[in-house]
């Protein structure tokens, strides 16, 4: 069952073609926002031309960059060659200008160069020109990163390892390409900084191109970032693991693609007109509530009243109070049109939330991995504030809870009998449900005593004089299939239980896959029971232990 | 990727500014790489199970053969596993380095490694240390470690023809001619009641038909037991060589114990006090004489986790250690050097009714005056420095 090990070497495929390609491509389409983006100034402009000349141009660099390399070409060949290099790709650029060109239109431009030199150097070959230059140099530093993420580390306190700069450069520039993308479908006009404009629909494809080939990328880089720390530290490397990991690579990025595409994009209002116009609904229904309750507690002393106004002598003759219930006026929409609606509503509160309790938690991870910036934020009076504020109403709801709880088991007694079967107070009840809420150790408790619970109801109970160990001996025999992993649960809850011991995060997720299988077992238990095989074969199902 | 957050922020602002509907969806993208990184990361800590599966005791010499089994019970594949097994050098070299895999959904893999067992003692298998992590670098990389397993590899047992150590009779208990001790599982007669005899010796049948109290009369007997006390005190090894000598003198208390009970059928004990690597603390050891071939495993394994110890008293060790045996009982006290203060504890011993031999481990030969102190005290002395010198047993 072992694997050979792979062999260290380069794949010379990638590095020779993928990855120059790619470069060039991503560089291509900034360069065509930027060109698209420059069209507004230059009306007259053929992007065409430009933009494959930036793509070939960034295809050169990384090529050139690796012939430069050789030793051969250091110094003065060095620099002769770059200054060959970027001539030539202005004398290119200014031929590629005359595409489309009449000859003679052509002419008339040469004999403008013989006339006055400078006019070879005009406005749009200079732009395209420095455009061009842009693309080749940030092809030129990624083809150095590139080749840098073989090589061991250096020990500088301000070194950044080659795969970060790459990074860094793809969200700068995708960065760069999303602004000027935008700009370019809006247009320069006021209309750009109007929030209330229509949302741009469709597809941009450059978009696309560039951030799914920038984070194929990554995937890249990062297998060749851990095949150095490898290789530096002599770990074989089973063959299988390139391989797979190509594939999981374009699984795994084509999947996300895809929910992407799934997830709701459409939205035609603002956040505070979603959240004013919930907050307004919200209130519609609680005054709609509240005034039919009170509608319907007055009613008999409206009857009340009736009746005695009748007996009373003198005085008119009243009708009878009227058992009509209050009609309920549909709530404002703040903020909004005439013809927003609230199926609109819904929708940009669906999608908002969603796009929030994304943006949530990607905060909330970053400020995990850096827990001196979050204590510096937690330590801003107004959060703090904010803060106990938040703890002081948690304990007022979760003290309700619990005296809502002891009055209902007290006047119920069927709840009253469950509870003491299962001897845990409702307040501890109502917290397991929420595993997240509790800490490890009280995790690690749960988890035995849901064991213990389950194993009673089909029939293993423990006794009440039996310590953890015994009843492991009672209950193992019968699942076999788990018996490791009922021996690590109870060493844990002991561990947790009656030690003072830290209960790590990494040791609960282990004794919870320790619970699922015991619970696994259980199941499988019952249901061979269901089926009326009677006690379960203990050799039946008993996996290979892994 | 660690400016992947405010990128994203970035995005989202940018998004919402300029309100393109797409620029939502690429944004969706990275929170959903970034979820799916996440989700994919907690599942394959929680689905990985490992077992090291091998045979937790082992003699000098043989050869164990150690399975790791990987096993991931998920759907999700791990693109990788980096793993590392720590595992004792005086029992493999070259080291085990590390080995990178990768798992497809319900699969299984297993390493297989063997270990030599060179030298006595209680080594640790492990712990397998485990770090995986994402495809893009989004999460941080998990390291987990499975916990590692004992191995105890018993000292070297040297097949002993005869022992030199005295000896009373080839029965387990025999009679004796003093009346101190009494077998109470053997009843000789009756005798008299006299004034301070236990209600429990009278004998009441003898007594109904005699119409007197009259007592049972017991045999009195010594046992044949033999209790091995080990000196392991550093200081009382020569500095030079301490610890060939004390290993030595692991092996001959091993190799006795092993005559004792597998050869003789006697029972044979174990005293000691020596640095515990199980607690990671000087511990007195005590196992009282027994014949049972489970007890000499008993003792094999103390002996094979015992190591050096510092500052102990090896004749209090030796003085606690007689009070728990029966009278006539065989001590065979295993030091590194002889003193003034043993010799007179092994004196005590013998006048308490003990068969005391001395077996001492060093290098050079008993001097004159140990020799003339032994005879005076008819007390047998062996000194041991290599194995043939055990073949005066043999």
């Amino acid at each position: 069952m072992n694997q050979r090990p792979a062999e260290m070497g380069r794949n010379l495929w990638i590095e020779n073609l993928f990855r120059p390609l790619v470069v060039a491509l991503m560089v291509g389409c900034v360069a065509w926002s930027l060109v698209t983006l420059a069209r507004l100034f230059f009306p007259k402009w053929n992007p065409t031309f430009l933009i494959v000349g930036c793509v070939l141009a960034a295809l050169e660099a990384c090529y050139s960059y690796r012939l430069l390399k050789s030793p051969r070409m250091r110094g003065v060949y060095e620099l002769r060659f770059r200054a060959t290099e970027l001539l030539l790709i202005f004398i290119l650029l200014k031929l590629g200008r005359y595409i489309g060109m009449s000859t003679a239109d052509i002419g008339v431009d040469v004999q403008a160069w013989s006339r006055d030199l400078f006019q070879f150097f005009d406005n749009e070959t200079v732009v395209a020109f420095v455009l061009t230059l842009m693309c080749w140099g940030a092809a030129t530093w990624t083809a150095s990163d590139l080749e840098s993420t073989s090589l061991p580390p250096q020990r500088r306190d301000d070194y950044v390892s080659p795969v970060e700069r790459l990074t860094n450069r793809f969200f700068g520039g995708g960065a760069v390409l999303l602004v000027a993308t935008g700009i370019t479908r809006i247009g320069i006009t006021p209309e750009l900084l109007n929030l209330r404009r229509p949302p741009v629909q469709g597809l941009v494809f450059n978009v696309l191109v560039y951030f799914f080939l920038g984070v194929v990328m990554i995937g890249q880089m990062r297998l060749v970032e851990l095949r150095k720390r490898w290789r530096s530290q002599e770990v074989q490397v089973d063959d299988e693991v390139p391989r797979r990991w190509v594939r999981y690579s374009l699984s795994f990025i084509g999947l996300a693609a895809l929910l992407a595409f799934v997830l709701p994009t459409e939205f035609t209002l603002n956040p505070l007109t979603v959240i004013g116009s919930s907050l307004s609904a919200i209130g519609t229904v609680l005054y709609f509530l509240g005034v039919l309750l009170l509608t319907i507690l007055m009613l008999p002393f409206g009857w009340l009243f009736w009746l005695l106004s009748k007996l009373l002598p003198g005085g008119d003759d009243p009708s009878p109070p009227s058992a009509q219930l209050p009609a309920f006026e549909a709530p404002q929409v703040v903020g909004g049109d005439d013809a927003t609606n609230w199926l609109e509503i819904v929708r940009a509160l669906v999608f908002w939330t969603v796009v929030l309790l994304g943006v949530y938690y990607v905060v909330r991870s970053y400020l995990r991995d850096r827990p001196g910036l979050r204590e510096a934020i937690a330590a801003l009076k107004p959060l703090r504030a904010l803060r106990r504020g938040w703890i002081a109403l948690w304990h007022f709801l979760r003290g309700w809870g619990t005296r809502l709880g002891q009055v209902v088991s007290e006047r119920v007694p069927r709840w009253q009998a469950w509870r003491s079967q299962s001897g845990e107070s409702l307040g501890a009840r109502l917290r397991f449900f929420r595993l997240g809420a509790l800490s490890p150790r009280e995790r690690v408790l749960y988890y035995y005593l849901s064991i213990l619970r389950r194993a009673d109801r089909q029939g293993y109970p423990r006794k009440r004089n039996q310590t953890p160990e015994e009843y492991q001996g009672t209950l193992a025999p019968h699942l076999l299939q788990a018996e490791d992993d009922i021996g690590a649960l109870t060493q844990a809850f002991v561990e947790a239980r009656y030690s003072h011991h830290q209960v790590a995060s990494d040791q609960e997720r282990r004794v919870r896959a320790n619970w699922e299988r015991v619970k696994r077992a259980l199941r499988a238990l019952r249901r061979q029971r269901d089926a009326g095989k009677g006690d379960a074969d203990p050799h039946a199902g008993k996996l290979e232990k892994g | 990727m660690r400016h992947l957050t405010p990128f994203l922020l970035a995005l989202f602002i940018i998004a919402a500014l300029l309100r393109i509907n797409f620029y939502f969806t690429i944004l969706y993208l990275f929170l959903v790489l970034a979820l799916m990184s996440r989700f994919w990361s907690h599942r394959r800590s929680e689905r990985l199970s490992a077992k090291r599966r091998f045979v937790n005791r082992a003699f000098f010499g043989d050869r164990v053969a150690v399975d790791v089994t990987l096993h991931n019970t998920s759907w999700l594949p791990i693109p990788w596993l980096e793993l590392r097994e720590s595992l004792p050098l005086e029992l493999f070299t070259p080291p085990l380095k590390g080995q990178v895999i990768s798992l497809g959904p319900h699969e299984r893999w297993r390493l297989s490694y063997t270990l030599n067992c060179r030298r006595r003692g209680y080594y640790p298998i492990g712990p397998l240390a485990i770090r995986t992590g994402d495809l893009l670098g989004i999460e941080r990389i998990n390291t987990e470690q499975i916990p590692p397993d004992y191995l105890i590899v018993y000292p070297r047992v040297l097949p002993l023809q005869r022992l030199g150590i005295p000896t009373r009779s080839p029965l387990v208990a025999l009679p004796a001619r003093s009346p101190l001790f009494e077998d109470p599982a053997r009843v000789i007669g009756v005798r008299e009641y006299q004034r301070g005899d236990s209600p429990r010796r009278i004998h009441w049948t003898a007594t109904a038909s005699a119409g007197h109290l009259l007592v049972k009369q017991y045999q009195p007997a010594i046992a044949r037991e033999t209790m091995i006390c080990l000196d392991l005190d550093q200081e009382n090894y020569g500095q030079r060589q301490r610890y060939t000598a004390t290993e030595l003198a692991i092996v001959v208390a091993a190799s006795v114990a092993n005559h004792v009970i597998v050869q003789d059928g006697l029972p044979v004990g174990l005293a000691t006090e020596a640095q515990d690597p199980l607690s990671d603390d000087q511990v007195r050891f005590f196992l009282p004489p027994r014949s049972e071939r489970a007890h000499l495993m008993s003792v094999l394994e103390v002996l094979a986790r015992a190591k050096m110890a510092t500052e102990t008293s090896f004749t209090d060790v030796l003085r606690r250690a007689s009070v728990r045996l029966a009278w006539g009982a065989t001590l065979l006290v295993i030091t590194g050097s002889e003193n003034a203060m043993l010799f007179d504890t092994l004196l005590y011993l013998r006048r308490a009714g003990f068969a005391v031999a001395l077996v001492l481990v060093q290098p050079e030969l008993p001097s004159d005056e140990l020799r003339k102190r032994a005879d005076l005290l008819d007390l047998p002395v062996h000194r041991v420095w290599r194995e043939r010198d055990l073949e005066m047993w043999r």
